[in-house]
């Protein structure tokens, strides 16, 4: 059972045995009582509703500003590996095919070209793996310093929330 | 006013590129030697076309000189972008005396499985002797020019070579 529902029953018990002490008819009675509860329990869920779209409105404010703030690291650790991916593609889809179309052009043998294309294949794609390393490096860096930030901020969240949160439970009412 | 932690990013995302841009470059010399018909690529082709031994050596030749090339793109992008700046400068060249070595780490690796005599000794004594300058701590200007050398010395090693086996 919710807070809110807990303290719908202590509320209708009390106003029950109040409304009793009155004299009110039957009829009369569940029908104060079921308006009373109602109108307070609605109270309280917005209240509870309130208080979590306010977590939720503060996190994401928190959260939009980190992205601003790391704005251009984001950018610029997705602008290195694009860089490096298109490369990549060129190499193999376009360069490639003019190293070969050379080779063949200039009549050098089949097996001596092979084994040149072989090297230059090589040693191309490890030089384009050490940069592709450097780039994703470079996003680890920055997905560890957001996870950082955004960790901090949650607590920060979470502290600027808590005191506003009621002091009564239902529990406390009842007593 | 800029706050430290904008500059060091600054200075991250420079020294990054930086390090980008010169692998860069040095790949784009790999490919205009062959469409441009470099005679380190060419001449070898046809002088050993029926010296399997020899053409083999020309090749781990041309690419040995062509990763010690590194070196040179390095010093002189540095000297054109961080000249004045001593602390970034000796922070990039340390970056960069790192990617050297993992280039060089990456061939010897290729070259030690097919046992190639000459560059694979050369590799790995470039390997030790890089080892040795990172571990220092402190890539000096002049421990900067003595890697500028091996791009010579690698050469002529291995033009001595061929002399020895064409004899």
């Amino acid at each position: 059972m919710n807070p809110s529902e807990e303290l719908k029953k202590v509320l209708e018990s009390q106003l029950s045995t109040t409304l009793d002490q009155l004299k009110v008819d039957e009829a009369g009675k569940s029908t104060l009582v079921s308006a009373i509860a109602n109108t307070v329990q609605v109270a309280i869920s917005d209240t509870n509703l309130k208080i979590q779209l306010q977590t939720i409105f503060e996190y994401e404010q928190h959260y939009l500003e980190l992205i601003k703030a790391y704005k251009e690291e984001i950018k610029f650790a997705n602008t290195v590996q694009e860089d490096v991916r298109r490369e990549r593609s060129q190499f193999f889809t376009q360069t490639l095919k003019e190293v070969i179309a050379t080779l063949n052009s200039e009549q050098v043998d089949s097996t001596t070209a092979s084994k040149w294309i072989y090297e230059l294949v090589e040693s191309y794609t490890k030089s384009l793996d050490l940069s592709s390393d450097l780039a994703k490096t470079q996003v680890v860096d920055l997905l560890g310093k957001l996870k950082e930030k955004s960790k901090r901020d949650i607590n920060t969240v979470q502290k600027t929330i808590e005191p506003s949160e009621p002091t009564n439970t239902p529990n406390d009412v009842s007593k | 006013m800029m706050l430290a932690s904008e500059f060091s990013h600054d200075f991250e995302r420079k020294s990054v590129l930086f390090c980008l841009e010169t692998l860069k470059e040095l790949r784009s010399y790999l490919i205009q030697d062959f469409l441009q018909k470099s005679r380190e690529i060419y001449l070898p082709s046809f002088k050993f076309e029926r010296n399997e031994y020899l053409l083999e050596q020309s090749i781990n030749k041309y690419f040995l000189v062509w990763s010690s090339r590194y070196w040179l793109i390095v010093e002189s992008a540095i000297q054109r972008e961080f000249s004045n700046l001593d602390q970034e400068k000796r922070q990039v060249q340390d970056q960069c005396a790192h990617i050297f070595l993992k280039l060089l780490e990456n061939m010897s690796e290729e070259m030690s499985n097919r046992s190639l005599g000459l560059a694979h000794e050369i590799l790995e004594k470039n390997i030790q002797f890089l080892t040795k300058l990172i571990a220092t701590g402190d890539i000096s200007n002049k421990t900067y020019d003595e890697l500028s050398y091996l791009h010579h010395r690698d050469k002529a090693l291995f033009e001595r070579e061929f002399d020895k086996l064409k004899a």
